[in-house]
């Protein structure tokens, strides 16, 4: 199955060494439970032998917090690792449709005005290339994949495997400690 | 048991054209190609490029062939219908800009087409003994203007697992792809790539090149490989890891990720 993973997911799934603790100020969400949770869906998806798509649209909106000198390296090895479709005619179509039908969509699943454009053109990259299932932590992006017939899904909370749980939850306490 | 009626008549209108110069092939595919016209495209092309399964709904068959002339009558199980859409096909080939959602008329006018080229003819198919006169006329260059309008082209990559390589008069491959139900033909640019495809048959592949694109429905109509590999299997936890190692550690620098993600969409 093709899996398509959106920019924040690719973010909490990095193997950081963050301590949010060091933080000056509260972070919007919390980074443990976050990457616990991302790390039951790779863990997932590796039991899957699902086929990762990464729009590359979303491949430049995760080099922003990178230095510039490291950006050819992580496109490399984005592309060493899983498919990044390009923006192309197919997905400019279904990105403007995507758009209109996002007018529609009811007032809380609604994206705010700047991030309907990045976030449909990610959507529409990803469906126009085969993926099935498309994982985001944002509704208002899991209500876009679902107009264009895939399965918007959110980080899961748990994997049905008990080992991935236990293993998700020991990683996050010892990142904390 | 009664006599079927006519419901519209094919002909290869050209110098010389008789039934025995038209080979049987040739026949086959053109009439499957008129065949998927009168149905409004709900019939595959049999033998042709957009299904493998080859299908027979005896919705258009031949009566009366008679030597003499290149003449098909055709009898339909909804006569008024296909000659509705034969009708449309007419008026789409006069005004390309009419072909709307109805980018089925691509496949067969290619194909007939291609049979008006290489017997020097034009085909047409008319109202029952042509009584109501022309329905539709297909040229050589009758695909080339409905194309040219109902299509655009630009670079991309695809993933699809290779099920045929090849071809004897052309360089071709065939993909299984997610986006559609059907296999994908591919031109291939040369016989290097066609025998790296070759490598590949049965596995996964990213193919690049350049997507001929319905430009009402968004769908792939033909796509020209330009180049092939495939993609890296392994642990997506490696991956992450290797990505980290390659720059990605960057990101530490933020205590709020997903707000400075936020944020740069705004600025």
């Amino acid at each position: 199955m093709d899996v398509a993973l959106d920019t924040n997911v690719l973010l909490w799934a990095l193997p950081y060494g963050l301590n949010p603790r060091s933080s000056r100020k509260k972070p919007s969400q919390d980074v443990a439970e976050m990457q616990r949770r991302a790390r039951i869906l790779l863990a997932d998806l590796e039991q899957q032998k699902a086929k990762i798509i990464v729009p590359l649209v979303s491949v430049s909106e995760f080099l922003v917090g990178i230095e510039q000198a490291n950006h050819g390296n992580v496109v490399a090895e984005f592309q060493k690792r899983f498919f990044c479709p390009p923006f192309d005619i197919r997905a400019t179509l279904a990105s403007a449709r995507l758009e209109q039908a996002h007018q529609n969509f009811p007032a809380e699943e609604r994206l705010q005005r700047k991030w309907v454009r990045p976030d449909a053109m990610i959507v529409a990259s990803a469906s126009v290339h085969g993926a099935r299932v498309f994982y985001s932590h944002e509704a208002g992006v899991r209500r876009m994949a679902d107009t264009l017939g895939m399965r918007g899904l959110d980080l899961p909370m748990h994997s049905e495997d008990m080992f991935v749980d236990n293993e998700a939850r020991k990683q996050a306490e010892e990142d904390e400690s | 048991m009664p006599t079927p009626v006519v419901a519209f008549v094919v002909r290869f209108v050209g110098p010389g054209i008789t039934p025995d110069k038209v080979p049987v092939g040739t026949l086959f595919r053109s009439l499957t190609a008129v065949q998927r016209l009168a149905s409004g495209g709900q019939v595959a092309m049999a033998g042709g490029e957009e299904d493998e399964e080859e299908e027979d709904s005896r919705l258009v068959r031949l009566i009366g062939v008679r030597k003499g002339s290149a003449v098909f009558r055709c009898v339909s199980l909804q006569p008024e219908l296909a000659r509705a859409n034969l009708r449309e096909a007419g008026a789409i080939l006069e005004n390309p800009e009419k072909i709307g959602e109805r980018d089925y008329v691509l496949s067969p006018l290619k194909r007939l087409s291609e049979t008006a080229k290489s017997l020097a003819c034009s085909i047409i198919i008319s109202d029952n003994d042509g009584r109501n006169g022309k329905l539709v006329e297909i040229s050589e260059e009758s695909y080339k203007s409905v194309r040219d309008v109902a299509i655009v082209s630009g670079d991309t990559s695809i993933t699809g697992n290779v099920q045929r390589v090849g071809g004897a008069t052309a360089k071709k491959c065939s993909l299984r792809v997610g986006f559609q139900h059907n296999l994908l033909y591919c031109s291939v640019h040369s016989k290097k790539i066609v025998r790296r495809l070759g490598q590949f048959l049965y596995q996964d592949v990213v193919v690049h090149g350049t997507a001929h694109v319905l430009k009402n429905s968004g769908k792939i109509f033909g796509f020209s490989v330009k180049d092939v590999d495939q993609p890296k299997q392994g642990s997506l936890v490696e991956a992450f890891d290797a990505l980290w190692k390659a720059g990605a550690k960057d990101w530490q620098r933020f205590d709020d990720p997903a707000a400075f993600l936020k944020e740069s969409r705004g600025q």
